[in-house]
């Protein structure tokens, strides 16, 4: 592999020099994080739990919302919506719908995953979270944290 | 960065969501460690626990999954410990060089001293293009 050194001047326009490189290092430091929204708890039929609101300034550009479940006690059917709100409290807190996600787990599954993927520009209002539903019976351990650059996190 | 971090970043899971018994522990999945991964993220994320009680998170590697000659690596041993008023949502983030892990594979054990069952699980976090 060749790798290029770029001039200082003219804002790395140039290439200064050129060397062949044996390997590459991997990538030591991930550069992400994962941020609490739902603690994991049981979820039962009917039930809802809708998470902490976290800051989603459009600097963010994308968070992946990841929610885990572990084996459901029956066939159970998890709803999960993306709320907006002013402040962390929720303040005019409004669903933006095109997020919504319905997710079926058979009972049996040891344990399953499924994300929803943001989009920072769609969260007009600054606060956003995750609602998790039981629209199906049973009961099942759920868990919601979102992905984020961890210079983002605080 | 114009890509997810979805496309960058694996989630695999290590620990399924689970009520661990009190004073009880798991130990998870144990997943390989190829020489060029570089950081495996583990991410212990637990329920409620009372003030004072502790979540200790221990890495572990062996020479397969099934988890032969499994030796602890102690450096990477960490303690999380309720503040006083209790936790309602925790989360314990150990960072394991996969320098370290000269056995090729490698998962968490978790621990709790609670007083009644704690809900949590394990993932991974690793990147995808190191994912064998």
């Amino acid at each position: 592999m060749i790798r290029f050194n770029l001039s200082p001047f003219n804002f790395g326009k140039y290439i200064k020099s050129w060397e062949y490189v044996d390997d590459i290092e991997p990538i030591k430091d991930l550069d992400v994080g994962a941020k609490a929204i739902i603690a994991p708890e049981y979820l039962g039929p009917d039930v809802s739990i809708r998470g902490g609101y976290i800051p989603c300034p459009p600097e963010f550009g994308s968070i992946d919302f990841v929610i885990r479940h572990g084996e459901p006690n029956q066939d159970i059917t998890l709803l999960a919506r993306v709320y907006q709100a002013r402040n962390v409290d929720g303040l005019g807190a409004e669903e933006i719908r095109k997020y919504r996600t319905e997710y079926k787990a058979v009972s049996g599954q040891p344990e399953g995953t499924f994300f929803i993927l943001l989009q920072n520009v769609d969260v007009t209002k600054g606060f956003v979270t995750v609602e998790v539903e039981n629209t199906e019976g049973g009961e099942v351990l759920i868990d919601c944290f979102a992905l984020m650059r961890k210079f983002y996190i605080y | 960065m114009s890509c997810r971090i979805v496309e960058e970043i694996s989630v695999v899971p290590v620990i399924a969501p689970v009520a661990q018994t009190a004073a009880g522990n798991t130990t998870g999945a144990y997943l390989a460690c190829p020489p060029k991964l570089g950081t495996i993220d583990f991410v212990v994320r637990s329920g409620a626990l009372a003030a004072g009680k502790k979540l200790t998170v221990e890495v572990y590697q062996a020479k397969d999954t099934s988890g032969t000659d499994a030796a602890e690596l102690t450096a990477y041993e960490t303690v999380f410990t309720a503040p006083e008023g209790g936790a309602t949502d925790n989360s314990v983030i150990v960072s394991v060089d996969n320098a370290d892990v000269t056995l090729g594979y490698v998962t968490v054990k978790v621990t709790n001293d609670a007083a009644s069952a704690v809900p949590l699980d394990a993932f991974a976090l690793i990147r995808k293009e190191y994912l064998e």
